[in-house]
């Protein structure tokens, strides 16, 4: 099986089989636009990158190898979020710092399906919560005024969706 | 996922994939994030332009038990917008108004209110009385004034205001009747700012009227042709009136010549020559189902990009009496339930159409016209 080399920010170089680096639309263009071939020892750099998130973004395209290419929905309503797979809610388990690293990598290498599930994941844990949960969970300081938070409590009232 | 006490990981997110984040979470639940802190307050408010809109209701609709009167709502609605730096999806601020009023200081209030609304957009004003209190044979009440300088669609039911004097409205809705004093009495029509009834409407470029009814002594074209004459930028007609005559046809094409849409309920006439007044409406884009009786004796309209039929009884033989209509987009025809037939003959259709793709054939007429009418 063909392999291509996939070089973390710290230097650690990934033996990976080029259909599953092609899940990342980053790489796939890097390969075809640099006509990078196949069996080459060149190495591919991902400034971005660091080996440990690299190695859990390996491992959940390697999981999800075989998965159709998701579907653009241009649905401007809420999307749901309880279509997480038991596998990718064991697999995110991770602290709130890889769970951001790893949406934050799935971006630069344009991984849709691990985006998608990643920020799922943070949906979940803003949902149905006041404000004073959301800080409290992700350690967010209030720096409004009294009389800013009474604005957008007010304004808010308004707001809908259309 | 504890985190230590100084530091907050979920701030190395940019906006753009904060965006993402939103999509996923429901209107509460965004509500909540926007109040979080000012960085999450300031990526929220970018968020609304793509989802979100500022609907405005007199009424606190999701708060029955709410004893807060809609002027004193209507009031709270105006300071905030004096201060909003958000825009909406559209920038559409939608104020709907469905209030019966009980005194003339609430209709005064809510008339100074929507003077002040200065990023409104689109005002339903559906205001009935409790009492007829001064209300004139015009059907006027002297405190109730519409103007607003950013609004751009209206629609009246009730209530008509003596005042309508938005500089930026392009579109108007009118409800069951207009009373004819008002209009004898050129009320409407002075552009004369001084005077203390007036309606603005030279601007307007899409008027929809419910069921016009000229009351008594008037003479209902009389009265459609003054309204229209003040109105030379109208694109778009629609008449929502049963048995519209000859006459008011003839009237509609000689005075509305810029009439890119005409839609109107009903012909009352028998006299299929009636359609070739519409050969003068040389813009004319879409028209409405009220030509399908007279189908054959449809004039060439060269820029007709829609038609829209209703029952052609004889749909397999479509292509002996539709002339040719060589722009022509899109052609919808409704049927009644037990009445659809399969047109097979495409081929010959095809040449008198060339640009329509397919016939779009429903049976849902009236939620069309709803879209076709605007959702009031």
């Amino acid at each position: 099986m063909p392999t291509i080399k996939l070089q973390s920010s710290d230097g650690e170089i990934f033996d990976t089989d080029v259909q599953i680096a092609k899940c990342s639309g980053t790489i796939k263009t890097m390969l075809e636009d640099l006509g990078m071939d196949e069996g080459d020892d060149e190495v591919v750099p991902l400034p971005n990158v660091n080996s440990a998130i690299l190695r859990k973004v390996l491992q959940w395209a390697t999981f999800h190898k075989d998965d159709p290419i998701p579907v653009e929905d241009d649905d401007s309503k809420e999307k749901r979020t309880d279509d997480i797979s038991s596998w990718d809610a064991d697999f995110l388990k991770v602290d709130q710092g890889t769970l951001f690293e790893l949406i934050l990598a799935a971006n630069y290498l344009d991984i849709k399906g691990l985006l998608d599930v990643t920020c799922k994941t943070v949906a979940n844990m803003i949902k149905g919560k006041t404000p004073e949960e959301i800080r409290k969970t992700f350690n967010i300081k209030n720096d409004f005024t009294p009389a800013e938070e009474e604005q957008v409590r007010k304004e808010n009232e308004w707001c809908e969706e259309k | 996922m504890e985190q230590s006490s100084s530091e907050c990981p979920i701030e190395k997110l940019p906006p753009e994939i904060m965006h993402s984040i939103f999509e996923f979470l429901d209107l509460e639940s965004l509500k909540s994030a926007s109040l979080t802190c000012q960085r999450w307050e300031r990526i929220f408010v970018n968020y609304c332009t793509s989802r979100l809109t500022l609907c405005i209701n007199a009424e606190d609709g999701k708060n029955l038990d709410s004893t807060e009167p809609p002027t004193k709502r209507l009031q709270r609605a105006t300071k905030m917008l004096q201060r909003t730096q958000r825009v909406y999806r559209n920038q559409l601020v939608v104020l709907d108004l469905n209030l019966t009023l009980y005194s003339e200081h609430m209709v005064k209030d809510v008339s100074d209110a929507i003077a002040k609304m200065n990023r409104l957009q689109e005002l339903r004003a559906i205001i009935f009385c409790k009492q007829l209190f001064s209300i004139g044979r015009d059907g006027c009440n002297s405190y109730y004034k519409l103007t607003n300088p950013s609004l751009h669609k209206l629609a009246i039911r009730g209530l008509l205001p003596t005042v309508i004097d938005c500089p930026n409205m392009r579109s108007l809705e009118l409800p069951l009747c207009l009373f004819e004093k008002s209009i004898a009495n050129q009320i409407y029509f002075r552009h004369n700012e001084r005077e203390e009834r007036y309606w603005r409407v030279e601007q307007v470029e899409k008027l929809v009227i419910m069921h016009l009814i000229a009351m008594d002594s008037m003479d209902p074209i009389e009265f459609l042709r003054q309204f229209l004459q003040q109105m030379p930028r109208l694109k778009t007609l629609h008449l929502d009136t049963i048995g519209v005559l000859e006459k008011k046809l003839q009237l509609i094409s000689e005075t509305c010549t810029q009439l890119e849409e005409l839609v109107l309920t009903s012909l009352d006439v028998d006299d299929p020559h009636i359609l070739r007044h519409i050969s003068k409406l040389t813009h004319l884009r879409n028209i409405g189902d009220f030509v399908s009786i007279f189908l054959a004796e449809l004039p060439k309209m060269p820029a007709l990009e829609m038609l829209v039929l209703e029952d052609v009884f004889k749909l397999p033989d479509l292509h002996t009496f539709l002339p040719p209509l060589p722009q022509l987009k899109r052609l919808v025809i409704y049927h009644t339930k037990n009445n659809l037939q399969q047109y097979n003959n495409t081929a010959e259709l095809a040449k008198l159409v060339p640009n329509v793709k397919r016939i779009e054939m429903s049976e849902n007429k009236y939620r069309h016209e709803e879209d076709f009418v605007g959702n009031f």
